[in-house]
Parts: C-alpha cells; structure tokens; sequence
C-alpha cells in the first residue's frame, strides 16, 4: 500500500493545512504502533529505519509492552505453569517427556506460542527432532536429533534469536548431561559426557560464549 | 449549551482548532473518554467544547467513527470490524493517518487508536528498513558504520 506523504500532500486548493506524518509521532505513540507488528523479528528489523527507531526497540520499555501486547491479543487463558515437553518418536509411537516448567510470571510464557521451528535443525512437522535439554531464563539449550546433524542451538523463541555452537570436542560420546548458565550477555554451556565411571579421568567440556569456543578439562 | 432533538437527545457543540463547529448527540461525543469527563466535570454547559489539538477535518473522521460506535451493539462486532476496516482506508486519503491516531490518543478513544495503530503497523510488515523509510519520509540517520553495527547485531532478524 503506498502511502502519500503528508508533506505531499494537502493541495488540490483547499486551505493548506499541516499534517503530520510517522515523524512527529513521540516515543509512545510510535510505540503503539511497533508494537502491534506481528513478530519480534520484524520490530528488531525495524531498528535498522532511524536512530530514534533503534533506540526505542532497543529499550527494555518497548520489550516488555511488546510482550505485554502480544500476551494479552494473543495468548489463552493464562495458566499457572507452562511445561516444555520433549517429544519423541518410539516404535511409531509419539512420546512425550516433560523437562521444564516456566513459571507463569515469567515473560517468555505470555508470549504467544512456544515453537523451536525457527532452528535450522527443525523440519517442518517434525517437533521431535529438536530437544530441549535445559533452559535458563528465556535460554533455551536444544540439541537436534537427527544423526547427520548433531549440533548444540542456544536459542531464545521469544525473539527467534539463535546461535549454533561449534562440534563439542568428545564428538563420539553423544550422551550426556549438559547445563545451561547466563550471566550479563554471555552464556556458558557445561557438558559432561556419560559413562565415565570406568575411566580413571573425568572429562567436563565448557563453552563460553565470549570466545565462542569448547574447552575440554580432564580431571586424573 | 443545551439543544435537545426531537429524540431528546442532548446535543453537545465540538470545535475543531481552526474554528468548526460539530453538533453531535453526547452519546456520540462520549465515545471519546475525555470528552465524557469535560461534560462530566461540566465544561460543556458554556458554548461549546474547544478541541485545540484536532483540525476540523481530522474531527470530522473521528465524529464519524464516534457515530458509528456509539449506535452499534456488540452483536454486531463482524459487521463492525468491516467497517472499521473501509473508514480506515477512506480516512486515508482524507488525513494523515499519524493526526487521526494523535486525536484518537488526546479525546481517548481506545478503539480508533488501536484500529490506526494497527493499520500504521501492517503498513511496516514484511517491508524493508529502506522501504519503510521511503513510505514515510523517514531520514535515515546512520552513518554507514552505525547501520552495519546494527545490522550486525540484528543479523537473525534480516536473514
């Protein structure tokens, strides 16, 4: 829909009146507006039209009206608890598991759905191929069960927003407990492979997002 | 100020900042919630209410949809959501859509805010930051550099 300047507009002979345009809106109404758009990721992208546009997508007042919005328009009746399950497929049976509650509180569950298909990994109509292994405020770990793509995703489903971590360095022992810690804008993944009780060592692999690497410590 | 019609209905004067004059019934100037507390607090019995912000063609769009709403019932919430839909678009080519929603926002009317913030806010979807800006006659005031470290820090959101 193309729209007409307001600056273009107001001849045809009649009294020029002024009109205002997108412009002369403030910081609230311009929020009223952006936050109706239907996803986070096109109000992120909206960031890129000015300065006061970055600014005001980029405030933590515009995050939580945007949440606030979309919880209210969109979501059902609001539940005590939202549980993640995982959900997996057993002899052409589908299966759940549940790994996590959010409490109701939390600002990701007044989001409008919960939904991993963002994730590379994901295909469509097959939710059992992603895992959620831990969770860490609005973090989530997942991991891809398909054997020809075995990747570590930190992801928030709130904003869409994903990184996939590089192969973690005990390639061959895919089992494992695994945890998830923020802290600032930083996260650090913690891996500790299963059966390790025959072993004389003990192996923990971390990752830190800053340098965006895994380090093995072997413990004798 | 008080002219009644033969329904009784009380007639309320509004005008525009550049000196227009709209008699409309209360019930339908009382959509606006800062209209009804004026009328409430007893500013209207002197002439009529001064509405410095709204230009006279901006008030008569908001009249209109104040009309509408104030003689529809909840039952006839489709037929009402078609209509707000064709005053929308109509409004448009009338005033900028930015004057109607700052009106919407001084008389508070939550209803015509909402319809134009959300027609303002399907006007950005699926568009690019440079079409947006285009639209809208928005300067973008990023240097290069600055636009790339946004981009940057953005990159999932333009992928």
């Amino acid at each position: 829909m193309a729209v007409k300047s307001s600056r273009l507009r107001g001849g045809g002979g009649e009294s020029i009146v002024f009109k205002s345009s997108i412009n002369d809106l403030d910081d609230s109404l311009l929020t009223e507006i952006l936050q109706r758009l239907p996803t986070t990721r096109e109000a992120h992208a909206c960031k890129l039209v000015s300065k006061q546009w970055y600014s005001l997508i980029s405030s933590t007042h515009f995050a939580s009206r945007f949440v606030d919005y979309h919880g209210k328009h969109f979501s059902m009746e609001p539940k005590p608890f939202a549980s993640i399950f995982n959900c997996w497929k057993d002899m052409g049976e589908t299966k759940f598991d549940l790994v996590h509650h959010i409490a109701f509180e939390d600002r990701f569950f007044k989001s409008s759905g919960f939904d991993l298909s963002f994730l590379p990994c994901s295909r469509a109509g097959h939710p059992e191929d992603t895992l959620v292994f831990a969770s860490y405020q609005d973090l989530f770990l997942c991991c891809s069960l398909r054997f020809d793509h075995r990747v570590y995703y930190v992801c928030n489903p709130l904003t869409l927003q994903w990184v996939a971590l590089p192969p973690f360095p005990e390639k061959y022992k895919v089992f494992a407990t695994i945890g998830l810690l923020c802290g600032g804008s930083s996260f650090r993944v913690m891996r500790i492979p299963d059966d390790q009780s025959y072993s004389k060592s003990f192996t923990v692999e971390l990752f830190c997002s800053e340098i965006n690497e895994w380090r093995k410590e072997v413990v004798v | 100020m008080s002219i009644t019609t033969e329904n009784n209905e009380k007639m309320i004067t509004l005008m525009s900042s550049d000196g227009e004059e709209f008699v409309v019934e209360e019930a339908v100037a009382a959509q606006s919630q800062t209209i009804k507390h004026l009328i409430e607090d007893g500013c209207s019995t002197e002439g009529s209410i001064p509405l410095p912000n709204v230009t006279g063609r901006v008030l008569s769009e908001v009249i209109q949809y104040c009309k509408k709403h104030s003689s529809s019932d909840d039952k006839e919430e489709k037929e009402l959501e078609a209509w707000d839909a064709e005053f929308v678009k109509a409004a448009d080519d009338h005033v900028a859509l930015t004057d109607l929603m700052m009106a919407a926002n001084f008389l508070d009317i939550k209803g015509l805010l909402d319809l134009v913030a959300q027609t303002l806010a399907n006007m950005i979807t699926g568009k690019s930051p440079e079409e947006v800006r285009r639209m809208w006659n928005i300067k973008n005031d990023f240097t290069p550099e600055e636009a790339e470290k946004v981009r940057k820090e953005n990159q999932w959101a333009f992928e």
